[in-house]
């Protein structure tokens, strides 16, 4: 019972490390910035598919093997060459993991450069969000179609987190834990410097009127196309790590309702506040289990209801509440940004509601 | 293209177009009037769908009880989210984004009630109870009395609702609202009332168009949502203002789907799993080269909007 | 009919406007409201109808509070407001304009009322099955006012009437503006042409920084030339610019 629980803690503290990071990009995007960004899913899914493609094609030519093709039918023997170099070659492991990251972000941050300098010119301001929306789904239907990126419907499984040379898992997924933890921690604390610095002050400034962060002479769709940058970086950060702790690769995973999942953390937590992201995240994390738990309870008194729907109801509650009675969210943003609104008027006592 | 294929895909083309124009005009509608790009609509057309099924389980297979109890579920879910949520929530003056996060929110509450529901009462997997009759059988082409249902309902149904809009006292506060709620508030038109009315409207064509779009396909909880993005982009083509630019994308984006897909497959051996990627990529375009979309082309009396 | 303001502070959001505003218009008069840009002129209209949050303080009309009201409610007691901008349904073709300011009245009523409107705005009547976008400055304006007008109210406000017009527009409207009060409506006019204003007018109050900063009659705010100037920020009270 006791080891039970500390896997539980483990894998729990694994996946909230992943969430803080999908978290803190779409904080750092729309709760920083206010970038609507209604395609976080794809982001996440450029680094879970670029996993898919190295784990496959890179892999086996960094431990000096013949690579095979890894969908149709040498489908298992591709699987068997994978697992046999997570277990006996860890430097390939190693560098493998290294060269995915690299490429993953290099991608992602690409993408999310290009899509925020294209989308200057969308006329309303909810387009953005439903470009982003519809653009992830447009990747997930091609990639879910075009077989060499993750064998179309087959999805790739098999791909081990980098210590499962160990031999050891308990072992090998502490430290998976930790490594995810401590990336997150990094993220963390480069997210607060960034909020801090004249870049985040000035993502502030644009959020709140960006017709009058131009007039002072910012290059406005320069600091969008950088924020988006930066957030689609740790989203794809995220994704690798994400298929690298289910070991399996499949569009599936890759929809719409996670971006909402993602954007259920940011609202919970508190728009705009870092630590409310991380909060966030740990509280959406929690309370998965939670429901899992619950509804095993629940059928084994024989009541039936599936996980995933009582999941999604909760989370769809969560976001009214919150936007209905705490729109600033648990942890606000701590202090009010400078607007233009406060330095042209003169400090009039503020009279409250009658 | 050989004719059968070419002839089966246009049909197609038009009974799923019809059902698109029905189903994008209730999202052109929200937009204008109410000002929320709405997507839990897809859950208003979900919830006719299921009405529509349990009512041809239990209760009767006429067509007219069917579709028509299927049109008042729509009404009545479209009314009760906006009395319980949009409306207080629009009070709080919450962004556009929130806006949107709102209506997901209330899409994805129904959507996934609906699951529990079909999953608690095995409705998963069972047909709309209307008898299904061949009325014509050629070699290339078969037309069943589901194509002469849903074809002439939802055409009048869009005639319906373009004269409402154009020629009647409500219909012209509708769109004065639309244009000018500040103004339609200052000279007292009960605004509140239009905007209630607006829900009944569009939940109503929203639940018309799910029965007949189960009729067409089959009944599931995921009915609507699949159907949404394709509708956006019916709606988006049409400029979201002008009644006529929406009906002329919804047939638009049905004719890509399904008789340029049938080229497109024929020709270049495009394969089928591709069909659903491309509305999306019209969207995409629309917005990015052409956001006003069609109605420079197109403009008629009932327009929301010039 | 007594619309009067006690104590009034209002403005948008966070941003208070008016500070302890308290005035009130006499029936039957014309009164015109004058002041700077942000002295909170078109903040009073606002509120009077809703479109301005209200911290604290009273609107009442005869005595009644009109303040948590709806705006068809406040129509129904017979006010109207003609807005200075957006004032008209830019997508509705004028027609559609003019009855949907008569919704409110049967078939036979609704008929009369359009012909009186046509016999007072004959601009207007010409133009009836044209998109209000359409209409030129001068046109707009009398459209705004008839709707406002066939409401049938017993006090109207109106917001600028004379703003973006032609010198010779902005008279039309005055004496437009001129009839109404022999038919025994209430007026109150926002403007910042001053000059004009005050040769039509009965009452002024000018407004300066949300505070009431004269209130008196037409001719003795006239008379005192050096108020004006000081008050309006400029010599020239016929002009915004000088000629």
């Amino acid at each position: 019972m006791n080891i039970d629980l500390g896997a539980t803690l483990v894998a729990l503290m694994t996946f909230f490390g992943i969430a803080a990071l999908m978290a803190l990009s779409l904080n750092l995007e729309y709760g920083i910035a206010g970038v609507p960004n209604f395609g976080q899913a794809v982001f996440v899914s450029i680094g879970a598919y670029t996993t898919a493609i190295t784990y496959t094609r890179l892999l086996p030519l960094l431990a000096g093997k013949e690579v095979i093709w890894p969908c149709g039918p040498t489908l298992g023997p591709a699987l068997q060459l994978r697992s046999e170099i997570m277990r006996s070659y860890p430097g390939a492991g190693f560098l493998n993991l290294a060269i995915t990251l690299v490429i993953a972000a290099l991608v992602s941050g690409l993408v999310g450069y290009f899509v925020s300098r294209i989308a200057l010119r969308l006329q309303q301001e909810w387009f953005l969000a439903l470009v982003l929306l519809v653009g992830g789904e447009t990747v997930r239907i091609f990639v879910r179609s075009y077989e060499p990126v993750i064998c179309a419907n087959n999805g790739v499984s098999g791909v081990a987190q980098p210590f499962a040379w160990l031999g050891n898992p308990q072992l090998s997924s502490i430290l998976f834990m930790l490594l995810v933890l401590s990336v997150a921690a990094l993220t963390w604390v480069y997210c607060e410097r960034l909020v801090r610095s004249p870049f985040g002050r000035l993502l502030k400034a644009l959020r709140e009127n960006a017709a009058v962060t131009r007039s002072l002479g910012k290059d406005v769709a320069l600091a969008r196309a950088r924020v988006m940058l930066i957030g689609s970086v740790i989203a794809a950060i995220a994704g690798v790590f994400f298929v690298l702790n289910t070991g399996y690769i499949s569009s599936n995973d890759f929809v719409v309702t996670l971006t909402l999942d993602i954007w259920v953390m940011v609202v919970l937590g508190g728009l705009g506040n870092n630590r409310g992201a991380l909060l966030g995240a740990l509280v959406i994390t929690i309370l998965d289990r939670l429901t899992a738990i619950a509804t095993i309870q629940m059928n084994m008194s024989a009541i039936d209801l599936e996980f995933n729907y009582v999941r999604y109801i909760l989370y769809g509650i969560i976001l009214l509440l919150m936007l209905r009675y705490r729109p600033q969210g648990i942890l606000p943003e701590p202090a009010r940004t400078t607007n233009a609104h406060d330095l042209l008027t003169d400090p009039a006592p503020h009279v409250a509601d009658s | 293209m050989p004719p059968a294929l070419l002839i089966t895909s246009l049909v197609h083309s038009i009974q799923v177009g019809s059902l698109y124009a029905l189903m994008a005009l209730g999202i052109t509608l929200t937009m204008r009037v109410i000002r929320l790009p709405n997507f839990a609509h897809a859950e208003f057309v979900t919830t006719g769908a299921f009405t529509a099924l349990v009512v041809s389980l239990f209760l009767s297979r006429s067509p007219v009880v069917i579709l028509g109890l299927a049109t008042l579920s729509g009404a009545l879910v479209a009314l009760s989210s906006h009395l319980l949520v949009f409306r207080p929530m629009s009070r709080r003056k919450l962004s556009t984004y929130s806006m949107l996060l709102v209506s997901f929110a209330v899409g994805l509450i129904l959507r996934y009630v609906l699951f529990v529901l079909s999953d608690y009462y095995q409705l998963f997997d069972k047909r709309i109870q209307i008898p299904l009759q061949i009325l014509v059988r050629e070699s290339y082409l078969v037309l069943t009395n589901i194509t002469f249902t849903i074809v002439p309902v939802s055409i009048a149904c869009v005639i319906a609702l373009a004269l409402l809009l154009g020629r009647t006292a409500l219909g012209r506060e509708m769109r004065a609202l639309a244009s000018n709620p500040e103004l339609a508030h200052i000279l007292g038109m009960r605004v509140e009332r239009i905007r209630s009315l607006t829900w009944l409207l569009t939940g109503a064509t929203a639940g018309l168009a799910g029965a007949l779009w189960g009729l067409y396909t089959f009944v599931n909880p995921l009915l609507g949502w699949l159907a949404i993005l394709p509708v956006f982009a019916a709606a988006i083509l049409g400029g979201l203002s002008s009644f006529a630019g929406t009906i002329l994308g919804a047939y638009l984006v049905a004719f890509c789907e399904n008789t340029l897909m049938q080229a497109l497959n024929h020709y270049t051996g495009l394969t089928f799993s591709f069909k659903a990627a491309i509305p999306f990529v019209i969207i995409i375009l629309v917005l990015l080269l052409r956001p006003q979309g069609l109605t420079g082309f197109v403009r008629r009396s009932g327009d929301l909007e010039r | 009919m007594n619309l009067a303001v006690e104590g009034l502070n209002a403005g948008y959001g966070k941003l208070n406007v008016l500070r302890d505003l308290s005035l009130s218009f006499a029936a039957g008069q014309f009164t015109a409201i004058l002041g700077p840009n942000g002295s909170g002129k078109s903040t009073l209209l606002r509120s009077i109808f809703g479109l301005a949050d209200v911290f604290s303080g009273s609107i009442t009309l005869d005595g009644n509070p009109i303040t948590d009201l709806n705006g068809a409610e406040i129509v129904s007691l017979g006010l109207a407001c003609v807005p200075q901008r957006n004032n008209v349904f830019d997508e509705l073709n004028v027609g559609e304009n003019l009855q949907l300011a008569t919704r409110r009245m049967d078939r036979r009523e609704t008929a009369r009322a359009l012909e009186a409107a046509v016999e007072l705005f004959p601009l207007v009547a010409k133009r009836r099955d044209q998109p209000a976008c359409l209409l030129s400055g001068g046109e707009r304006q009398m459209l705004a006012i008839a709707m406002g007008w066939l409401s049938r109210p017993t006090l109207m406000l109106l917001d600028e009437p004379s703003a973006g017009l032609a010198p010779n527009l902005v008279n039309d409207v005055f004496q437009t503006l001129l009839q109404l009060k022999d038919q025994g409506m209430t007026l109150v006019v926002v403007e910042q042409n001053a000059r004009s204003a005050l040769r039509h007018c009965d009452e002024v109050f000018i407004l300066r920084e949300g505070r009431l900063a004269f209130a008196g009659s037409a001719e003795a705010c006239l008379q005192d030339e050096e108020t004006i100037k000081s008050l309006l920020g400029t010599g020239n009270t016929g002009q915004t610019l000088p000629a």
